[in-house]
């Protein structure tokens, strides 16, 4: 009977391993010892191969670098030397523990920092939404852009890049005009709380329509 | 030793007969490709349908002209549609304007539409029928925004923006599958990419990785690519009635090479994410549909997620 009892719990624990691996598939984590770090993640999505480095203690604003293959991500503020060092240090490491076969000396490799943290960002989004108005028209406790822009139409988070996106309707896209709406914004936004070095801009000419009548409208 | 023996026997059997339950058995073996000719209705998602406004209007120019994503099955137990299937698009493909937003949100019944190019007639080409719509709060109700102090108005919010409507019941999926348009073509021209592999997408995902690149197929632009850059909680849009509402839990999509993602008409197209090689799958999985766009081309998705959830359904497998 114990021998019977065995089997059934091997059997499930080898199901619950099967499903594990059907979900690490999507996004494969790798936790490696590394000293001044806290964990190494990697994940293998369409663009390539990516890692990410948590330094263990760190002051602000870095807190979270990645690195990331071509061809997307922005580069981490790094000298070459800097970046070398770096990868040079990590890189048998990674290799060791994961023996990866992508992860080789002469992948290319971007450095990416995303400054803060998911769970920052979801606290900032929050307020984000909380404090803004997302119609045309005036509400003195809500934040608004001023001319020639009128109204916050979304807001988004990038939770890899680790930015907020407000999206934004104005009149008229030239840098010029959209120069002062930025920094209204941004020192708006630091009164709520939020860096200004969380936040991007996508600004556009009307809002997003299903209507083919407007001009760029889907239906 | 006569028992070790008759065991043996037993056990051969088994094993002899057990492959052809599986694999023969239950229907479940896609039909024999066919030649797909113009008049084969309806073909694969990424192609236009015409969504009547009204169930009890049916003129041609009170139409919404659209894309539609997949074919879905219905999971929802109390329905009298229960497993039955039928496709999925943009539930504001039924909009009109000259009724409240109560009776346009929730109006079904509606006829569905994919004709042929130079099929005059028309009617005899009703694929489906509306069946559910994607729940809805009007302004005002819980957590929908109201008026502003200047009269502007959020009219109503949804999670997602779909609806499912039901295969006529002289059409299978099986008859669809005839008609098969894989969805890796580079344009939506009404042909088969690999008559021997028309299984092509595999499934679903709940929502697409930020940074992923994805790409969507629709009526008006056809295969357009693009990165996911945001996760959005609300976003205002406008619809076909010029009303203002918000989507929940949108995602945007940057088109690449600096075309329009998407235009008027490809509403309800299917945003398709690529199987990386690592998941040793060669195959493509929904997660979501076009909902609506900006004039510079950004485009903006419901994830299938939502949508599943919303309305209670499933997705059919490629054919």
């Amino acid at each position: 009977m114990k021998a019977l009892w065995t089997l059934v719990l091997l059997l499930a624990l080898s199901g619950l391993a099967l499903a594990r691996g059907l979900d690490d598939a999507f996004l494969r984590i790798a936790k490696v010892d590394l000293p001044g770090f806290a964990a190494v993640y990697m994940d293998d999505d369409q663009q390539g191969f990516v890692v990410a480095v948590v330094p263990e203690k760190v002051k602000r604003p870095v807190n979270l670098i990645r690195f990331y293959n071509e061809p997307f991500g922005a580069e981490l503020p790094l000298s070459q030397e800097e970046k070398r060092t770096l990868w040079n240090t990590i890189l048998p490491r990674l290799q060791g523990a994961t023996g990866h076969p992508l992860l080789t000396p002469d992948a290319r490799v971007r450095f990416v920092v995303a400054r803060y943290s998911y769970k920052q960002l979801r606290e900032w989004v929050k307020r984000i939404g909380e404090h803004t108005l997302f119609m045309p028209g005036s509400d003195p406790r809500k934040i608004k852009p001023i001319a020639p822009c009128d109204f916050i139409y979304g807001y988004g988070y990038n939770d890899k890049h680790n930015t907020i996106t407000l999206y934004i309707r104005c009149s008229d896209l030239t840098p010029s005009a959209l120069r002062p709406v930025r920094e209204d914004l941004l020192a708006k936004l630091e009164w709520l709380g939020v860096p200004q070095d969380a936040i991007r801009f996508r600004f556009s000419t009307d809002i997003p329509a299903n209507n083919p009548d407007n001009g760029g409208g889907i239906r | 030793m006569r028992r070790v023996a008759w065991f043996l026997v037993g056990f051969f059997v088994l094993a002899a007969t057990f492959p052809s339950q599986c694999n023969g058995g239950g229907g479940s073996n896609p039909p024999e490709p066919v030649e797909l000719t113009q008049e084969v209705r309806p073909v694969q998602g990424g192609t236009q349908v015409d969504v009547a406004y009204s169930a009890d209007i049916d003129t041609a120019r009170n139409r919404g002209r659209c894309t539609y994503a997949v074919f879905v099955r219905d999971t929802d137990v109390y329905s009298a549609t229960y497993d039955e299937s039928g496709i999925l698009t943009a539930g504001h493909c039924a909009l009109r304007g000259d009724s409240s937003v109560s009776q346009n949100l929730s109006s079904t019944g509606q006829d569905v539409w994919q004709s042929f190019e130079g099929d005059t007639a028309q009617t005899d080409r009703i694929v489906a029928r509306v069946t559910r719509r994607t729940p809805y709060e009007l302004w005002g109700e819980n957590e929908c925004p109201a008026f502003d102090d200047q009269g502007n108005s959020i009219e109503y919010c949804l999670r997602a923006d779909a609806l499912f409507a039901k295969l006529e019941p002289d059409l299978t999926l099986a008859d669809a599958g005839l008609a098969n348009v894989a969805l890796s073509v580079d344009d939506v021209e009404l042909t088969i990419e690999n008559p021997d592999d028309y299984d092509r997408y595999v499934g679903a995902q709940s929502a697409p990785f930020a940074n992923s690149r994805v790409y969507k197929i629709g009526r008006t632009t056809g295969k357009t690519r693009g990165v996911v850059v945001d996760r959005i909680p609300e976003l205002t849009i406008r619809d076909t009635t010029g009303n203002l509402y918000i989507d929940y839990d949108m995602y945007a999509v940057q088109p690449e090479d600096h075309i329009k993602m998407a235009a008027g008409g490809d509403s309800g197209a299917p945003v398709l994410y690529q199987n990386p090689e690592s998941m040793g799958q060669d195959g493509y999985a929904l997660v979501g549909i076009v909902v609506a766009a900006t004039r510079e081309g950004v485009m903006f998705m419901d994830p299938w997620g939502e949508i599943r959830d919303e309305l209670n359904i499933t997705i059919t497998n490629g054919y």
